[in-house]
């Protein structure tokens, strides 16, 4: 905390003292111990996460710290990244304040370890959540190996993410406890040897009775004894143990939980020894089936002679499978709590047909995506034409009443004479009164396109079912349909569905139905069922129109505009010596 | 009842303490209670008369925290020892993984402890329990007291299964963390070889 600065651009240093040949293991940590080296050696394909807890002074930091060390040194080339949950988020927020996210994130990318202490800090806290998830998938999409330390076991932790829990428990999840006396003997003799001093007899098993309450503090009982060892130059005997550590061994009884505690720990260690891979693919297998799980991949794993290992590997996958598969139902009653697909539980709860799985979950998401949003602007107060127009009050009627009386409600007009202000002033005049966001406004290619995108990836339906929840939909520029087939008739199909259920349909195009190419006629009639308006001019700007006649009269040679499309945006001229007309934009 | 998972990596065995009444079944779950630290223990429920007798049974669960990676848990149970609770102990002893038997030391008691053995021994046979293989260990109660019989008598009317066997002072707690770590080790042993695998004898 002294460094100011530095401390939160930097990932926390290892401690290069505490490595696995200075860590004594016992029975209380005999697990923990060998998962960490087996990380150690080989990061990323065991164990992986590894998740360690205890009650603090356990030796938690040591053995991570340790895999660390020993990464370092084995694998030279691999980056690792150790920190703990306080300090990483520090950084995440200093980094945020700065505008260096991206620069934590690329550092992050270029680990390929990730330990991380204290992680019991995640309760009740969202935002590290939400931030350890996302570095998790940085590291995770590149087979990164992550282990975590914590006080308490994942379910332990206050309102954690199911996510995160889910990950926690997808790899291993070992405890230390408190070493038995044996552990604690030996602990003693290491330490001192460290320190290169000499315990009298008797000494370190005194000692290793005191009941204290962590290594941490048995380690500062010897502390003591070795300091009045070495500053009063002379040897502790066994006798004057109990008085220099403050009469701690006045309390024999206080551990004798603790004691049992070790000696049922060493006879609960040779009984899951001798579990052999058939019985945890077995003892799997009714656990799966037990909560509704299809375990084919388990069956057939169990009769295919497997070693230990890859029983824990096959166990390990189905199990990740399996919260996949959590996530994938998760993730669907999020977007749709009413969602059909949720009742598919011969695929939801089947990890052979995760592929599938998938899909619907694609298919889910494709349906509920949001719909095409109309443009912005303009309203129509903004419009440039003029409101008495049929076209222009006839838009308004539909937006106030949709879906009855106009329907479909066809606008057609020349390029720019303003059939997409008009169609977009209606939608946006719709939601403003419904209040929703149920318009779905589109060109016409861009129906095309996404129709063959969704025959693409297969998501026809889901495509059908995402437009189903629009209440306006509006196709601008229909004409582009013309000769295409599928659209056409997809068009069609959704034509008659959504007008039985009172979706308002609303089309422009540059002719009116009738007049449309390459159309089917069953779909042709059917867009000349409802309202057809016209943007054409009328004959009513007789101010423009007499600057028209005086712009000609002042040329008697020049071109002849076309009176027939006369609006304040844009002027179509006839030119007698070209076989081509101009469209002038007008200010 | 007692379980090994290995996918849910958890242990779960139940001990009952059985004896005549007022054999000191109950104080050695006190005892245990009174040393086991907050965390790991759940609430002793004691179901006792207004004489303090136990009517219905004594639950003590003790959190063993994680083991070898397993999530041990321990459910310690009394039955009830007076001779009229036949159901409740038929119902306590239902799935039971070890007994221990508490046997009261006073030379006056000695009838009760023959009787209340042979009423287990029933009742684990109805249970369908071999009793030959049935985790079990005697606990030779309240030595402290005067009077009490020399264990050779005890072990010769009670112990001819020569099962493991300790004298104990529950109320002072003597004897009471050994008679649960032996009936405890002797469970586990027993899961292990339920599972196939004999572990070796030490």
């Amino acid at each position: 905390m002294n460094d100011g600065e530095n401390r939160s651009t930097h990932a926390l240093e290892l401690d290069p003292r505490l490595t696995f040949d200075n860590y004594v293991v016992g029975t209380a940590n005999r697990l923990a111990a060998a998962a960490a080296r087996r990380v150690a050696d080989s990061p990323g394909s065991a164990y992986n996460p590894l998740f360690l807890y205890s009650a603090s002074g356990l030796g938690k930091t040591h053995l991570i710290s340790a895999i660390g060390n020993h990464i370092r040194l084995v694998h030279r080339d691999v980056n690792v990244l150790y920190d703990t949950l306080e300090h990483m988020m520090e950084m995440v927020m200093e980094a945020i304040q700065a505008g260096e996210r991206d620069a934590f994130r690329s550092r992050l990318r270029g680990s390929q370890v990730l330990l991380l202490d204290d992680v019991q800090f995640l309760a009740e806290r969202r935002g590290a959540q939400e931030e350890l998830l996302r570095a998790w998938d940085t590291l995770a999409s590149r087979g990164g190996q992550i282990v975590l330390a914590s006080d308490r076991p994942p379910t332990e932790i206050d309102a954690l993410d199911q996510r995160l829990l889910s990950r926690f428990s997808g790899g291993l999840i070992a405890d230390l406890s408190l070493p038995d006396y044996e552990t604690r003997v030996a602990i003693v003799r290491k330490k001192a040897e460290e320190r290169g001093q000499t315990l009298s007899s008797g000494v370190a098993e005194t000692l290793a009775k005191v009941a204290f309450g962590n290594v941490r503090e048995l380690q500062g009982g010897l502390n003591r004894l070795l300091a009045i060892q070495e500053l009063d130059d002379r040897a502790v005997s066994a006798d004057e143990v109990a008085r220099l550590v403050g009469g701690r061994a006045d309390l024999p009884r206080a551990d004798e939980f603790g004691s049992f505690l070790s000696d049922i720990a060493g006879t609960v260690d040779e009984v899951v020894a001798r579990v052999t891979p058939e019985q945890k693919l077995g003892d799997a297998i009714l656990r799966w089936e037990g909560e509704g799980y299809r375990t084919l991949k388990l069956e057939s794993a169990l009769t295919g002679n497997p070693t230990d290992a890859e029983a824990e590997q096959c166990i390990a996958e189905y199990t990740a499978t399996v919260a996949r598969l959590v996530e994938i139902g998760a993730a669907i009653r999020d977007l749709d709590p009413a969602a059909t697909e949720l009742s598919r539980l011969d695929v939801l709860r089947n990890p052979d047909r995760i592929a599938e799985a998938e899909t619907i979950l694609d298919s889910v998401r494709e349906r509920m995506r949001p719909l095409p949003a109309p443009p912005l602007a303009p309203r129509f107060q903004d419009l440039n034409l003029d409101g008495e127009l049929l076209a222009v009050r006839a838009a308004r009627a539909v937006a106030q009443q949709p879906g009855d009386r106009y329907n479909p409600f066809f606008v057609h007009g020349f390029d720019g004479a303003g059939k997409t202000s008009l169609v977009t002033a209606l939608a946006l005049l719709f939601e403003e009164i419904t209040q929703s966001r149920t318009v779905a406004f589109m060109t016409g290619d861009e129906f095309s396109a996404e129709l063959i995108a969704a025959i693409e990836h297969n998501q026809v339906d889901a495509w059908r079912a995402r437009y189903r929840r629009a209440r306006l939909l509006v196709i601008d520029g229909v004409d582009a349909l013309m000769n295409t087939e599928r659209a056409q008739e997809e068009l069609f199909h959704f034509f008659d569905t959504a007008r039985r259920a009172g979706v308002q349909l609303v089309f422009t195009a540059s002719v009116p139905p009738r007049d449309l190419a390459g159309f089917e006629d069953r779909l042709r009639t059917r867009l000349e069922s409802g309202l057809i308006v016209d943007l054409l001019p009328t004959a009513g700007d007789d101010e423009l129109s007499a600057q028209m006649d005086a712009v000609v009269a002042a040329e008697p040679r020049g071109p002849t505009y076309d009176e027939s499309f006369l609006n304040r945006e844009k002027l179509l001229w006839h030119w007698p010596y070209i076989q081509d007309s101009l469209v002038q934009e007008l200010e | 009842m007692s379980l090994v998972n290995y996918s849910t990596r958890e242990i779960t065995c139940k001990i009952v303490y059985y004896g005549p009444g007022r054999s000191g079944k109950t104080s050695n779950l006190q005892y245990v209670h009174a040393f086991v630290p907050e965390e790991r223990k759940g609430p002793m429920v004691s179901l006792a008369t207004e004489t303090d007798r136990t009517l219905f049974f004594d639950f003590l669960p003790l959190d063993l925290g994680t083991i070898s990676g397993f999530r041990t848990r321990m459910q310690l149970y009394t039955v009830p020892g007076q001779v009229y609770y036949n159901a409740t102990r038929k119902l306590v002893l239902r799935g039971a993984d070890g007994v221990v038997f508490v046997a009261d030391s006073q030379r006056e008691q000695f009838d009760e402890n023959i009787e209340s053995l042979r009423n287990l021994h029933e009742n684990l046979l109805e249970e369908n329990l071999d009793l030959r293989t049935f985790p079990t260990v005697i606990q030779y109660n309240k030595r402290d007291l005067p009077g009490v019989l020399p264990i050779s008598d005890l072990d010769d009317a009670l112990n001819f299964r020569g099962v493991p066997s300790f004298p104990a002072a529950a109320v002072s707690g003597e004897g009471v963390f050994d008679t649960l770590k032996a009936v405890s080790q002797l469970v586990l042993q027993n899961l292990s070889r339920r599972f196939g695998q004999k572990i070796d004898q030490p």
